[in-house]
């Protein structure tokens, strides 16, 4: 099958992604509002990398990644006609990520009470000089799990509150309040 | 450490949200306070560090264009094979109840779902997620046994395996 052609892309000055905010939600309207390969290629090329990002930051290896992220996007791709609202598009992208993570841990483990996120060695050293990512490493080992969700929803994955309240299907006061909780304890890390 | 301010007004107050009155406020409250002026110093200098990680973590490469555009053929390919018709766990519930209601009658049926669905979602949610539907399964199949027995709680339990498979 012919791949339809790449949309141009430039680099988002905030997260570093390959895509300014505008065009991802224009990417993301385009998809909404007339699901087709093309618009789908279009989405799917802006969101695999960081859907692959987001399970290898939760101990998945990079096998398991790319297979989640693939199941994410089909996921998308047949759920797409029951969202009408583009601007709650990512925190439903990553409610399905957390789902599809859920599911596959559950197979792993055939536990669901606790969930506890790996946090994987290999991840430490991707910024290249291990010092340029001591911080984040740092920050991760000093927090609860649940909060370490937070902390890579809102610093890594770069969602606004309302939208990790989504995800994570709590109230946007809790979210706040852990979010300064993290706050708190990591301010103390800088010396 | 909130002297007088709430925790939504200091989150909103780094997050440079608050109305520019009450941020004036702390700021004055932060110029006369060391403590304050400690806190918010180190909170904005572990966000500034912090995004500069993850802006490096974002430049690596977890997957290269050329990956993508495999992982995106393959994709299209499962799509024009029509792995679309998945199921969610709502209609999964329907076939289970269709299943039990000639065995047990529509009440205990009925009953049975509940108590399982009550059991299996973790946050009290009327509606089940697919990561909780096995442990729904688990526990329709242990109701199942105790009045149908063993044939019935096995009907179930794969009926429910085959079902969390295709779900999503």
């Amino acid at each position: 099958m012919a791949v339809p052609a790449q949309a141009p892309t430039r680099i988002c000055a905030t997260t570093g992604d390959t895509t300014s905010l505008t065009n991802e939600e224009q990417a993301v309207a385009s998809f909404l509002n007339e699901p087709s390969n093309a618009t789908f290629a279009v989405i799917f090329r802006l969101y695999v990398p960081r859907l692959i990002r987001y399970f290898r930051f939760r101990g998945c290896s990079p096998a398991v990644a790319e297979e989640l992220a693939q199941d994410v996007m089909l996921a998308v791709h047949r759920q797409a006609p029951t969202l009408r609202e583009r601007q709650r598009f990512r925190a439903w992208l990553y409610r399905i990520a957390c789902n599809i993570l859920l599911q596959s841990w559950r197979k792993r483990s055939r536990e669901i009470e606790t969930v506890e996120f790996d946090w994987a060695a290999d991840i430490a050293h991707l910024g290249g000089h291990p010092l340029d990512t001591l911080i984040l490493r740092e920050s991760m080992d000093s927090i609860e799990p649940d909060e370490r969700e937070i902390l890579l929803l809102r610093w890594v994955e770069g969602l606004e509150h309302h939208e990790i309240a989504e995800v994570l299907k709590l109230p946007m006061g809790t979210v706040q309040w852990k979010t300064f909780r993290i706050r708190k304890k990591l301010a103390r890390l800088v010396r | 450490m909130q002297h007088g301010f709430s925790e939504s007004d200091w989150l909103a107050y780094l997050e440079g949200r608050l109305a520019e009155g009450a941020a004036a406020e702390i700021d004055r409250h932060v110029a006369g306070c060391a403590e304050c002026a400690q806190f918010v110093n180190r909170s904005r200098e572990w966000e500034r560090q912090i995004l500069e990680a993850t802006r490096k973590v974002a430049e690596y490469p977890f997957a290269t264009r050329e990956r993508v555009e495999e992982l995106l053929l393959a994709a299209l390919d499962r799509i024009d094979m029509g792995e679309t018709a998945r199921i969610r766990p709502s209609g999964a519930i329907l076939v289970l109840r269709r299943l039990l209601e000639p065995l047990l009658g529509h009440k205990v049926a009925e009953g049975f779902i509940d108590l399982a669905m009550r059991r299996a979602s973790l946050s009290g949610a009327a509606e089940l997620e697919p990561h909780t539907w096995p442990l729904f399964v688990e526990q329709l199949c242990l109701a199942a046994e105790s009045l149908g027995g063993a044939n019935t709680e096995r009907m179930i339990a794969r009926a429910g395996a085959r079902m969390a498979a295709e779900m999503i």
